[in-house]
């Protein structure tokens, strides 16, 4: 299948109807979908010369950012692309987040659909070069991008657009912009600078620099080819499209998934086969996200509008676990994965994982007023918002799990067998 | 009948070098000592962090005033030659190069801390710090530029003070590197240089400026009191039966108005097996531009020979006098002495002979 | 045109200078780290401000204009 430049008439190709879109046609196993199965399957996406309307095409869709800040990304594409100077491309699929798989199910079964939105929005902004970052520890993905810019360039598929992948820490912060862009520049590390000036100002090498979600990317490339108006079709006026969530704890089938935004958790569960067993809490958003009570859960909309998504990665708590030791081992995990770079932060999170850790161990020398006088300190007083996710996160827990923090300090011990 | 010498005017300005010179060194050292009590977080109830900052950097100015007036002073007294240009540029001045140098080189590292934290903002963090460690190196330099310099390094309480100041500088550097946070090799190496360039320093001081004859191992010029020689004048008890010498210096004279003078002569002796500082001075009655003596003073301090010789003058026969000195330890000699005299510029050459 | 006083918390080590000379803007944690009140700082209170920005021996503290929030943030 030879790659035109010419975008097929959409009657052409097809378009997916109705969910998945973004994981449709998979093959079986853990295979990726080759370049030859991409181009029967969409086509090519350049379009050979039109690439600006890219960015109106975006701005229809009301497409937002699918990393975590939901920021509406045809104001990143026009900021990056509105800078003087030639601006380079980076596709984040590192996805530090533990209780997150969906950018690495992209990256290893989907790549051509993440390199092809690549390309399209680094024509649009008018980058020679795309950087796609992987996690060192994601052998499987690298692999599976390795070959499929391979491939790609042994067709000469991307014109004047270069695809580089590299590897990058596996480390929390180290998918945060600032320090994705930091350690392109050559290091010392991935970890956060203290902005300004901001990547879409000057980025890797001095450029502007657009850093988007693989996620994100992916979209974009089903968009260039279907339309904004075929992307509407699902999810809110506000919130369009379809999002993938990575659901694991409790449940049947923990896995990725591709649901449309505004749908009910109910269906998302139903999905993966329902609760595996009786469910308490629900972590909504990942380690930086907020726990939802399993009463509300059953009406909760996934939606930016109702809860924070966060990373879009949902974990089911068992009752039989207790929720404190849960929430004290990722507020651990948090605490050790700062930068380590602000003073409020390290301070903060460890005295807030030490005060946590006391506490579901049955030590009950804390006090809940103190843990929750570190929780507001450390808020907004980082160069990133690692500390403000934990923050949120802690704060959430000590609210829903309040019952379970009362036991422990009367008590010092736990209501879940499991600790 | 005591008349005020001319020749004190040279000794205000020598007085003046040297007194700013030694202020310039307390300041410095406080203000190395105030710079380890900032980085160290020192703090107390009455001293908060910003008053300590604040003073170690005005001192810092302060010293650095009292630098410019040590220099000015040491220029503008003609009795070295020191030029402007040899307290910026180390090591190209006629006087004492080596030594001199070393105030120059410690100079140019204050100016450039100094500036530097000035414009702490425009050069960034990275530069300011890298020029701030050498403040460690500015101030032992400050320290073997005054003992090498200095004419009078053996007095006693100079001593005390000098040895004052290093016990202060020697504590705050070992606190300084007990509280750092740097890797331990780092700081066991910063603690062994310490304390080599410490014995280094001493063990300079002992064999150098602390033995008499220093003056002439330390670079003076001929002009002012050495010879050119490098190796080093040996220590001799007495002087040989006879020498000669070249005699050049200068001549002051006072009048009181009430018909009473005074004319004093110094110089140096050099060229001959002796050298040797010479100095006379003549009172008594003006007649017709010269003195008609009714009193009179002379010293003779031979380089390398401990003990000066002191006595009078015996004959005078206009241009031409005999003195009779003699030693402590009673050793006498005769010095006749013949004079040119330029009385524009009151300068003097003439001829010592010794016997 | 107003001006606030802000800090660079991977540059700040907790001296605590600047609170010292700018309390009415300045207070510290029980880490010694500085909270910063971002109202903006006029007239004699900037000159003090000033004063502490000079005197943060890791020049982590600034004076900013007010509001100015990059718009494009991920």
């Amino acid at each position: 299948m030879s790659a035109t430049r010419v975008r097929p008439e959409p009657a052409l190709v097809a378009a997916p109807q109705s969910l998945p879109r973004l994981l449709a046609g998979l093959p079986p196993g853990d295979r990726p979908v080759t370049l030859d199965e991409h181009l029967a399957r969409y086509g090519s996406v350049r379009d050979g010369g039109k690439s600006r309307s890219l960015i109106d095409l975006v701005e229809a869709s009301g497409l937002q950012g699918r990393g975590g800040a939901a920021f509406p990304t045809a104001t990143k594409l026009r900021a990056v692309a509105g800078r003087r100077g030639r601006p380079v491309v980076v596709v984040n699929g590192t996805e530090g987040e533990p209780a997150s798989g969906k950018d690495k199910v992209l990256l290893r079964c989907v790549p051509h659909l993440v390199l092809d939105g690549a390309v399209a929005a680094a024509e649009a902004v008018g980058a020679r070069e795309a950087f796609v970052a992987v996690a060192d520890g994601a052998t499987a993905e690298s692999a599976a991008v390795a070959e499929a810019i391979d491939s790609r360039r042994r067709r000469k598929l991307d014109g004047r657009v270069t695809l580089r992948l590299v590897d990058v820490p596996d480390r929390f912060v180290a998918g945060e912009e600032t320090a994705l862009v930091q350690f392109l520049n050559g290091g010392p590390a991935a970890k956060p600078t203290f902005t300004p000036p901001r990547p879409f100002e000057r980025g890797v090498g001095g450029a502007p620099t657009l850093v988007q979600n693989a996620e994100t990317l992916a979209h974009v490339a089903q968009i260039a080819r279907f339309g904004p108006s075929w992307f509407r079709k699902v999810g809110t006026a506000s919130e369009p499209g379809s999002i993938l969530v990575t659901l694991s704890g409790a449940v049947a089938r923990p896995g990725v998934y591709e649901v449309a935004l505004g749908s009910p958790l109910r269906d998302l569960l139903a999905q993966a086969g329902g609760v595996r067993e009786d469910v308490q809490a629900y972590l909504v958003g990942g380690y930086f996200g907020t726990w939802v009570h399993a009463d509300r859960a059953t009406a909760l909309r996934l939606s930016e509008a109702e809860v924070s998504l966060g990373a879009r990665a949902i974990v089911a708590l068992p009752a039989r676990t207790c929720g404190l030791a849960e929430t004290a081992r990722i507020a651990r995990y948090l605490s050790d994965e700062g930068a380590g770079q602000c003073g409020p932060c390290v301070h903060g999170l460890g005295a807030i994982a030490d005060a946590l850790e006391r506490l579901a161990a049955g030590d009950r020398t804390d006090r809940r007023d103190r843990i929750e006088r570190w929780v507001a300190a450390v808020r907004g007083r980082g160069a990133c918002h690692h500390p403000d996710g934990a923050s949120r996160f802690a704060a959430s827990a000590l609210e829903v799990f309040a019952d379970e923090v009362e036991l422990h300090l009367r008590h010092g011990r736990c209501s879940g067998s499991r600790r | 009948m005591s008349f005020l010498l001319a020749a004190s005017n040279t000794k205000a300005l020598w007085y003046l070098t040297r007194g700013t010179g030694v202020v310039s060194l307390i300041l410095l050292t406080t203000v190395l000592v105030l710079g380890v009590l900032g980085v160290t977080r020192w703090r107390s109830e009455r001293w908060p962090r910003f008053l300590v900052a604040g003073l170690h950097r005005n001192l810092t100015l302060f010293a650095i005033a009292f630098v410019v007036v040590h220099v000015v002073t040491t220029v503008a007294d003609g009795f070295a030659p020191i030029r402007l240009v040899d307290a910026v540029v180390p090591f190209i001045s006629a006087y004492r190069p080596i030594w001199l140098g070393l105030g120059a080189l410690a100079f140019d590292l204050l100016l450039a801390l100094t500036l530097t934290s000035l414009l702490r903002a425009r050069v960034g963090l990275r530069v300011w710090r890298a020029v701030h460690w050498l403040a460690y190196a500015a101030w032992p330099l400050a320290l073997v530029h005054g003992l090498g310099t200095g004419s009078d390094s053996r007095l006693g309480w100079l001593q005390i003070l000098t040895l004052g100041c290093a016990a202060a500088v020697a504590a705050a550097v070992a606190v300084r590197l007990l509280r750092a946070d740097a890797r331990p090799r780092l700081r066991i190496a910063a603690g062994v240089a310490t304390v080599a360039v410490a014995a280094l320093v001493l063990g300079w001081y002992r064999s150098g400026p602390a033995q008499p004859g220093w003056a002439a191992r330390a670079g003076t010029p001929t002009s002012n009191l050495r010879t050119a020689s490098a190796s080093p004048v040996s220590v001799r008890t007495t002087l040989p039966a006879s020498f000669d010498g070249k005699l050049t210096g200068r001549l002051a004279r006072n009048a009181d108005g009430a018909g009473n003078v005074g004319i004093a002569i110094g110089g140096n002796v050099t060229g001959g097996a002796v050298e040797g500082v010479l100095k006379l001075t003549l009172w008594g009655a003006d007649s017709n531009g010269g003195v008609a003596m009714t009193d009179s003073e002379v010293t003779f301090q031979p380089v390398g020979i401990a003990g000066a010789y002191s006595g009078q003058v015996v004959g005078l026969d206009g241009n031409l006098v005999q003195a009779d000195v003699a030693n402590s330890a009673g050793d006498t000699v005769r010095l006749t002495i013949s004079l040119q005299i330029d009385s524009a510029t009151g300068a003097v050459t003439g001829t010592v002979h010794g016997a | 045109m107003s001006k606030v006083v802000r800090v660079n918390p991977i540059a700040c080590e907790a001296h605590g200078l600047c609170a010292e000379l700018l309390p009415e803007r300045i207070t510290l944690d029980e880490w010694g780290y500085p909270i910063v009140d971002p109202t903006p700082v006029t007239g004699e209170l900037e000159r003090h401000a000033r004063r502490a920005v000079a005197v943060c021996p890791t020049l982590a503290l600034l004076l900013a204009e007010a509001g100015r929030r990059s718009p494009v943030t991920d």
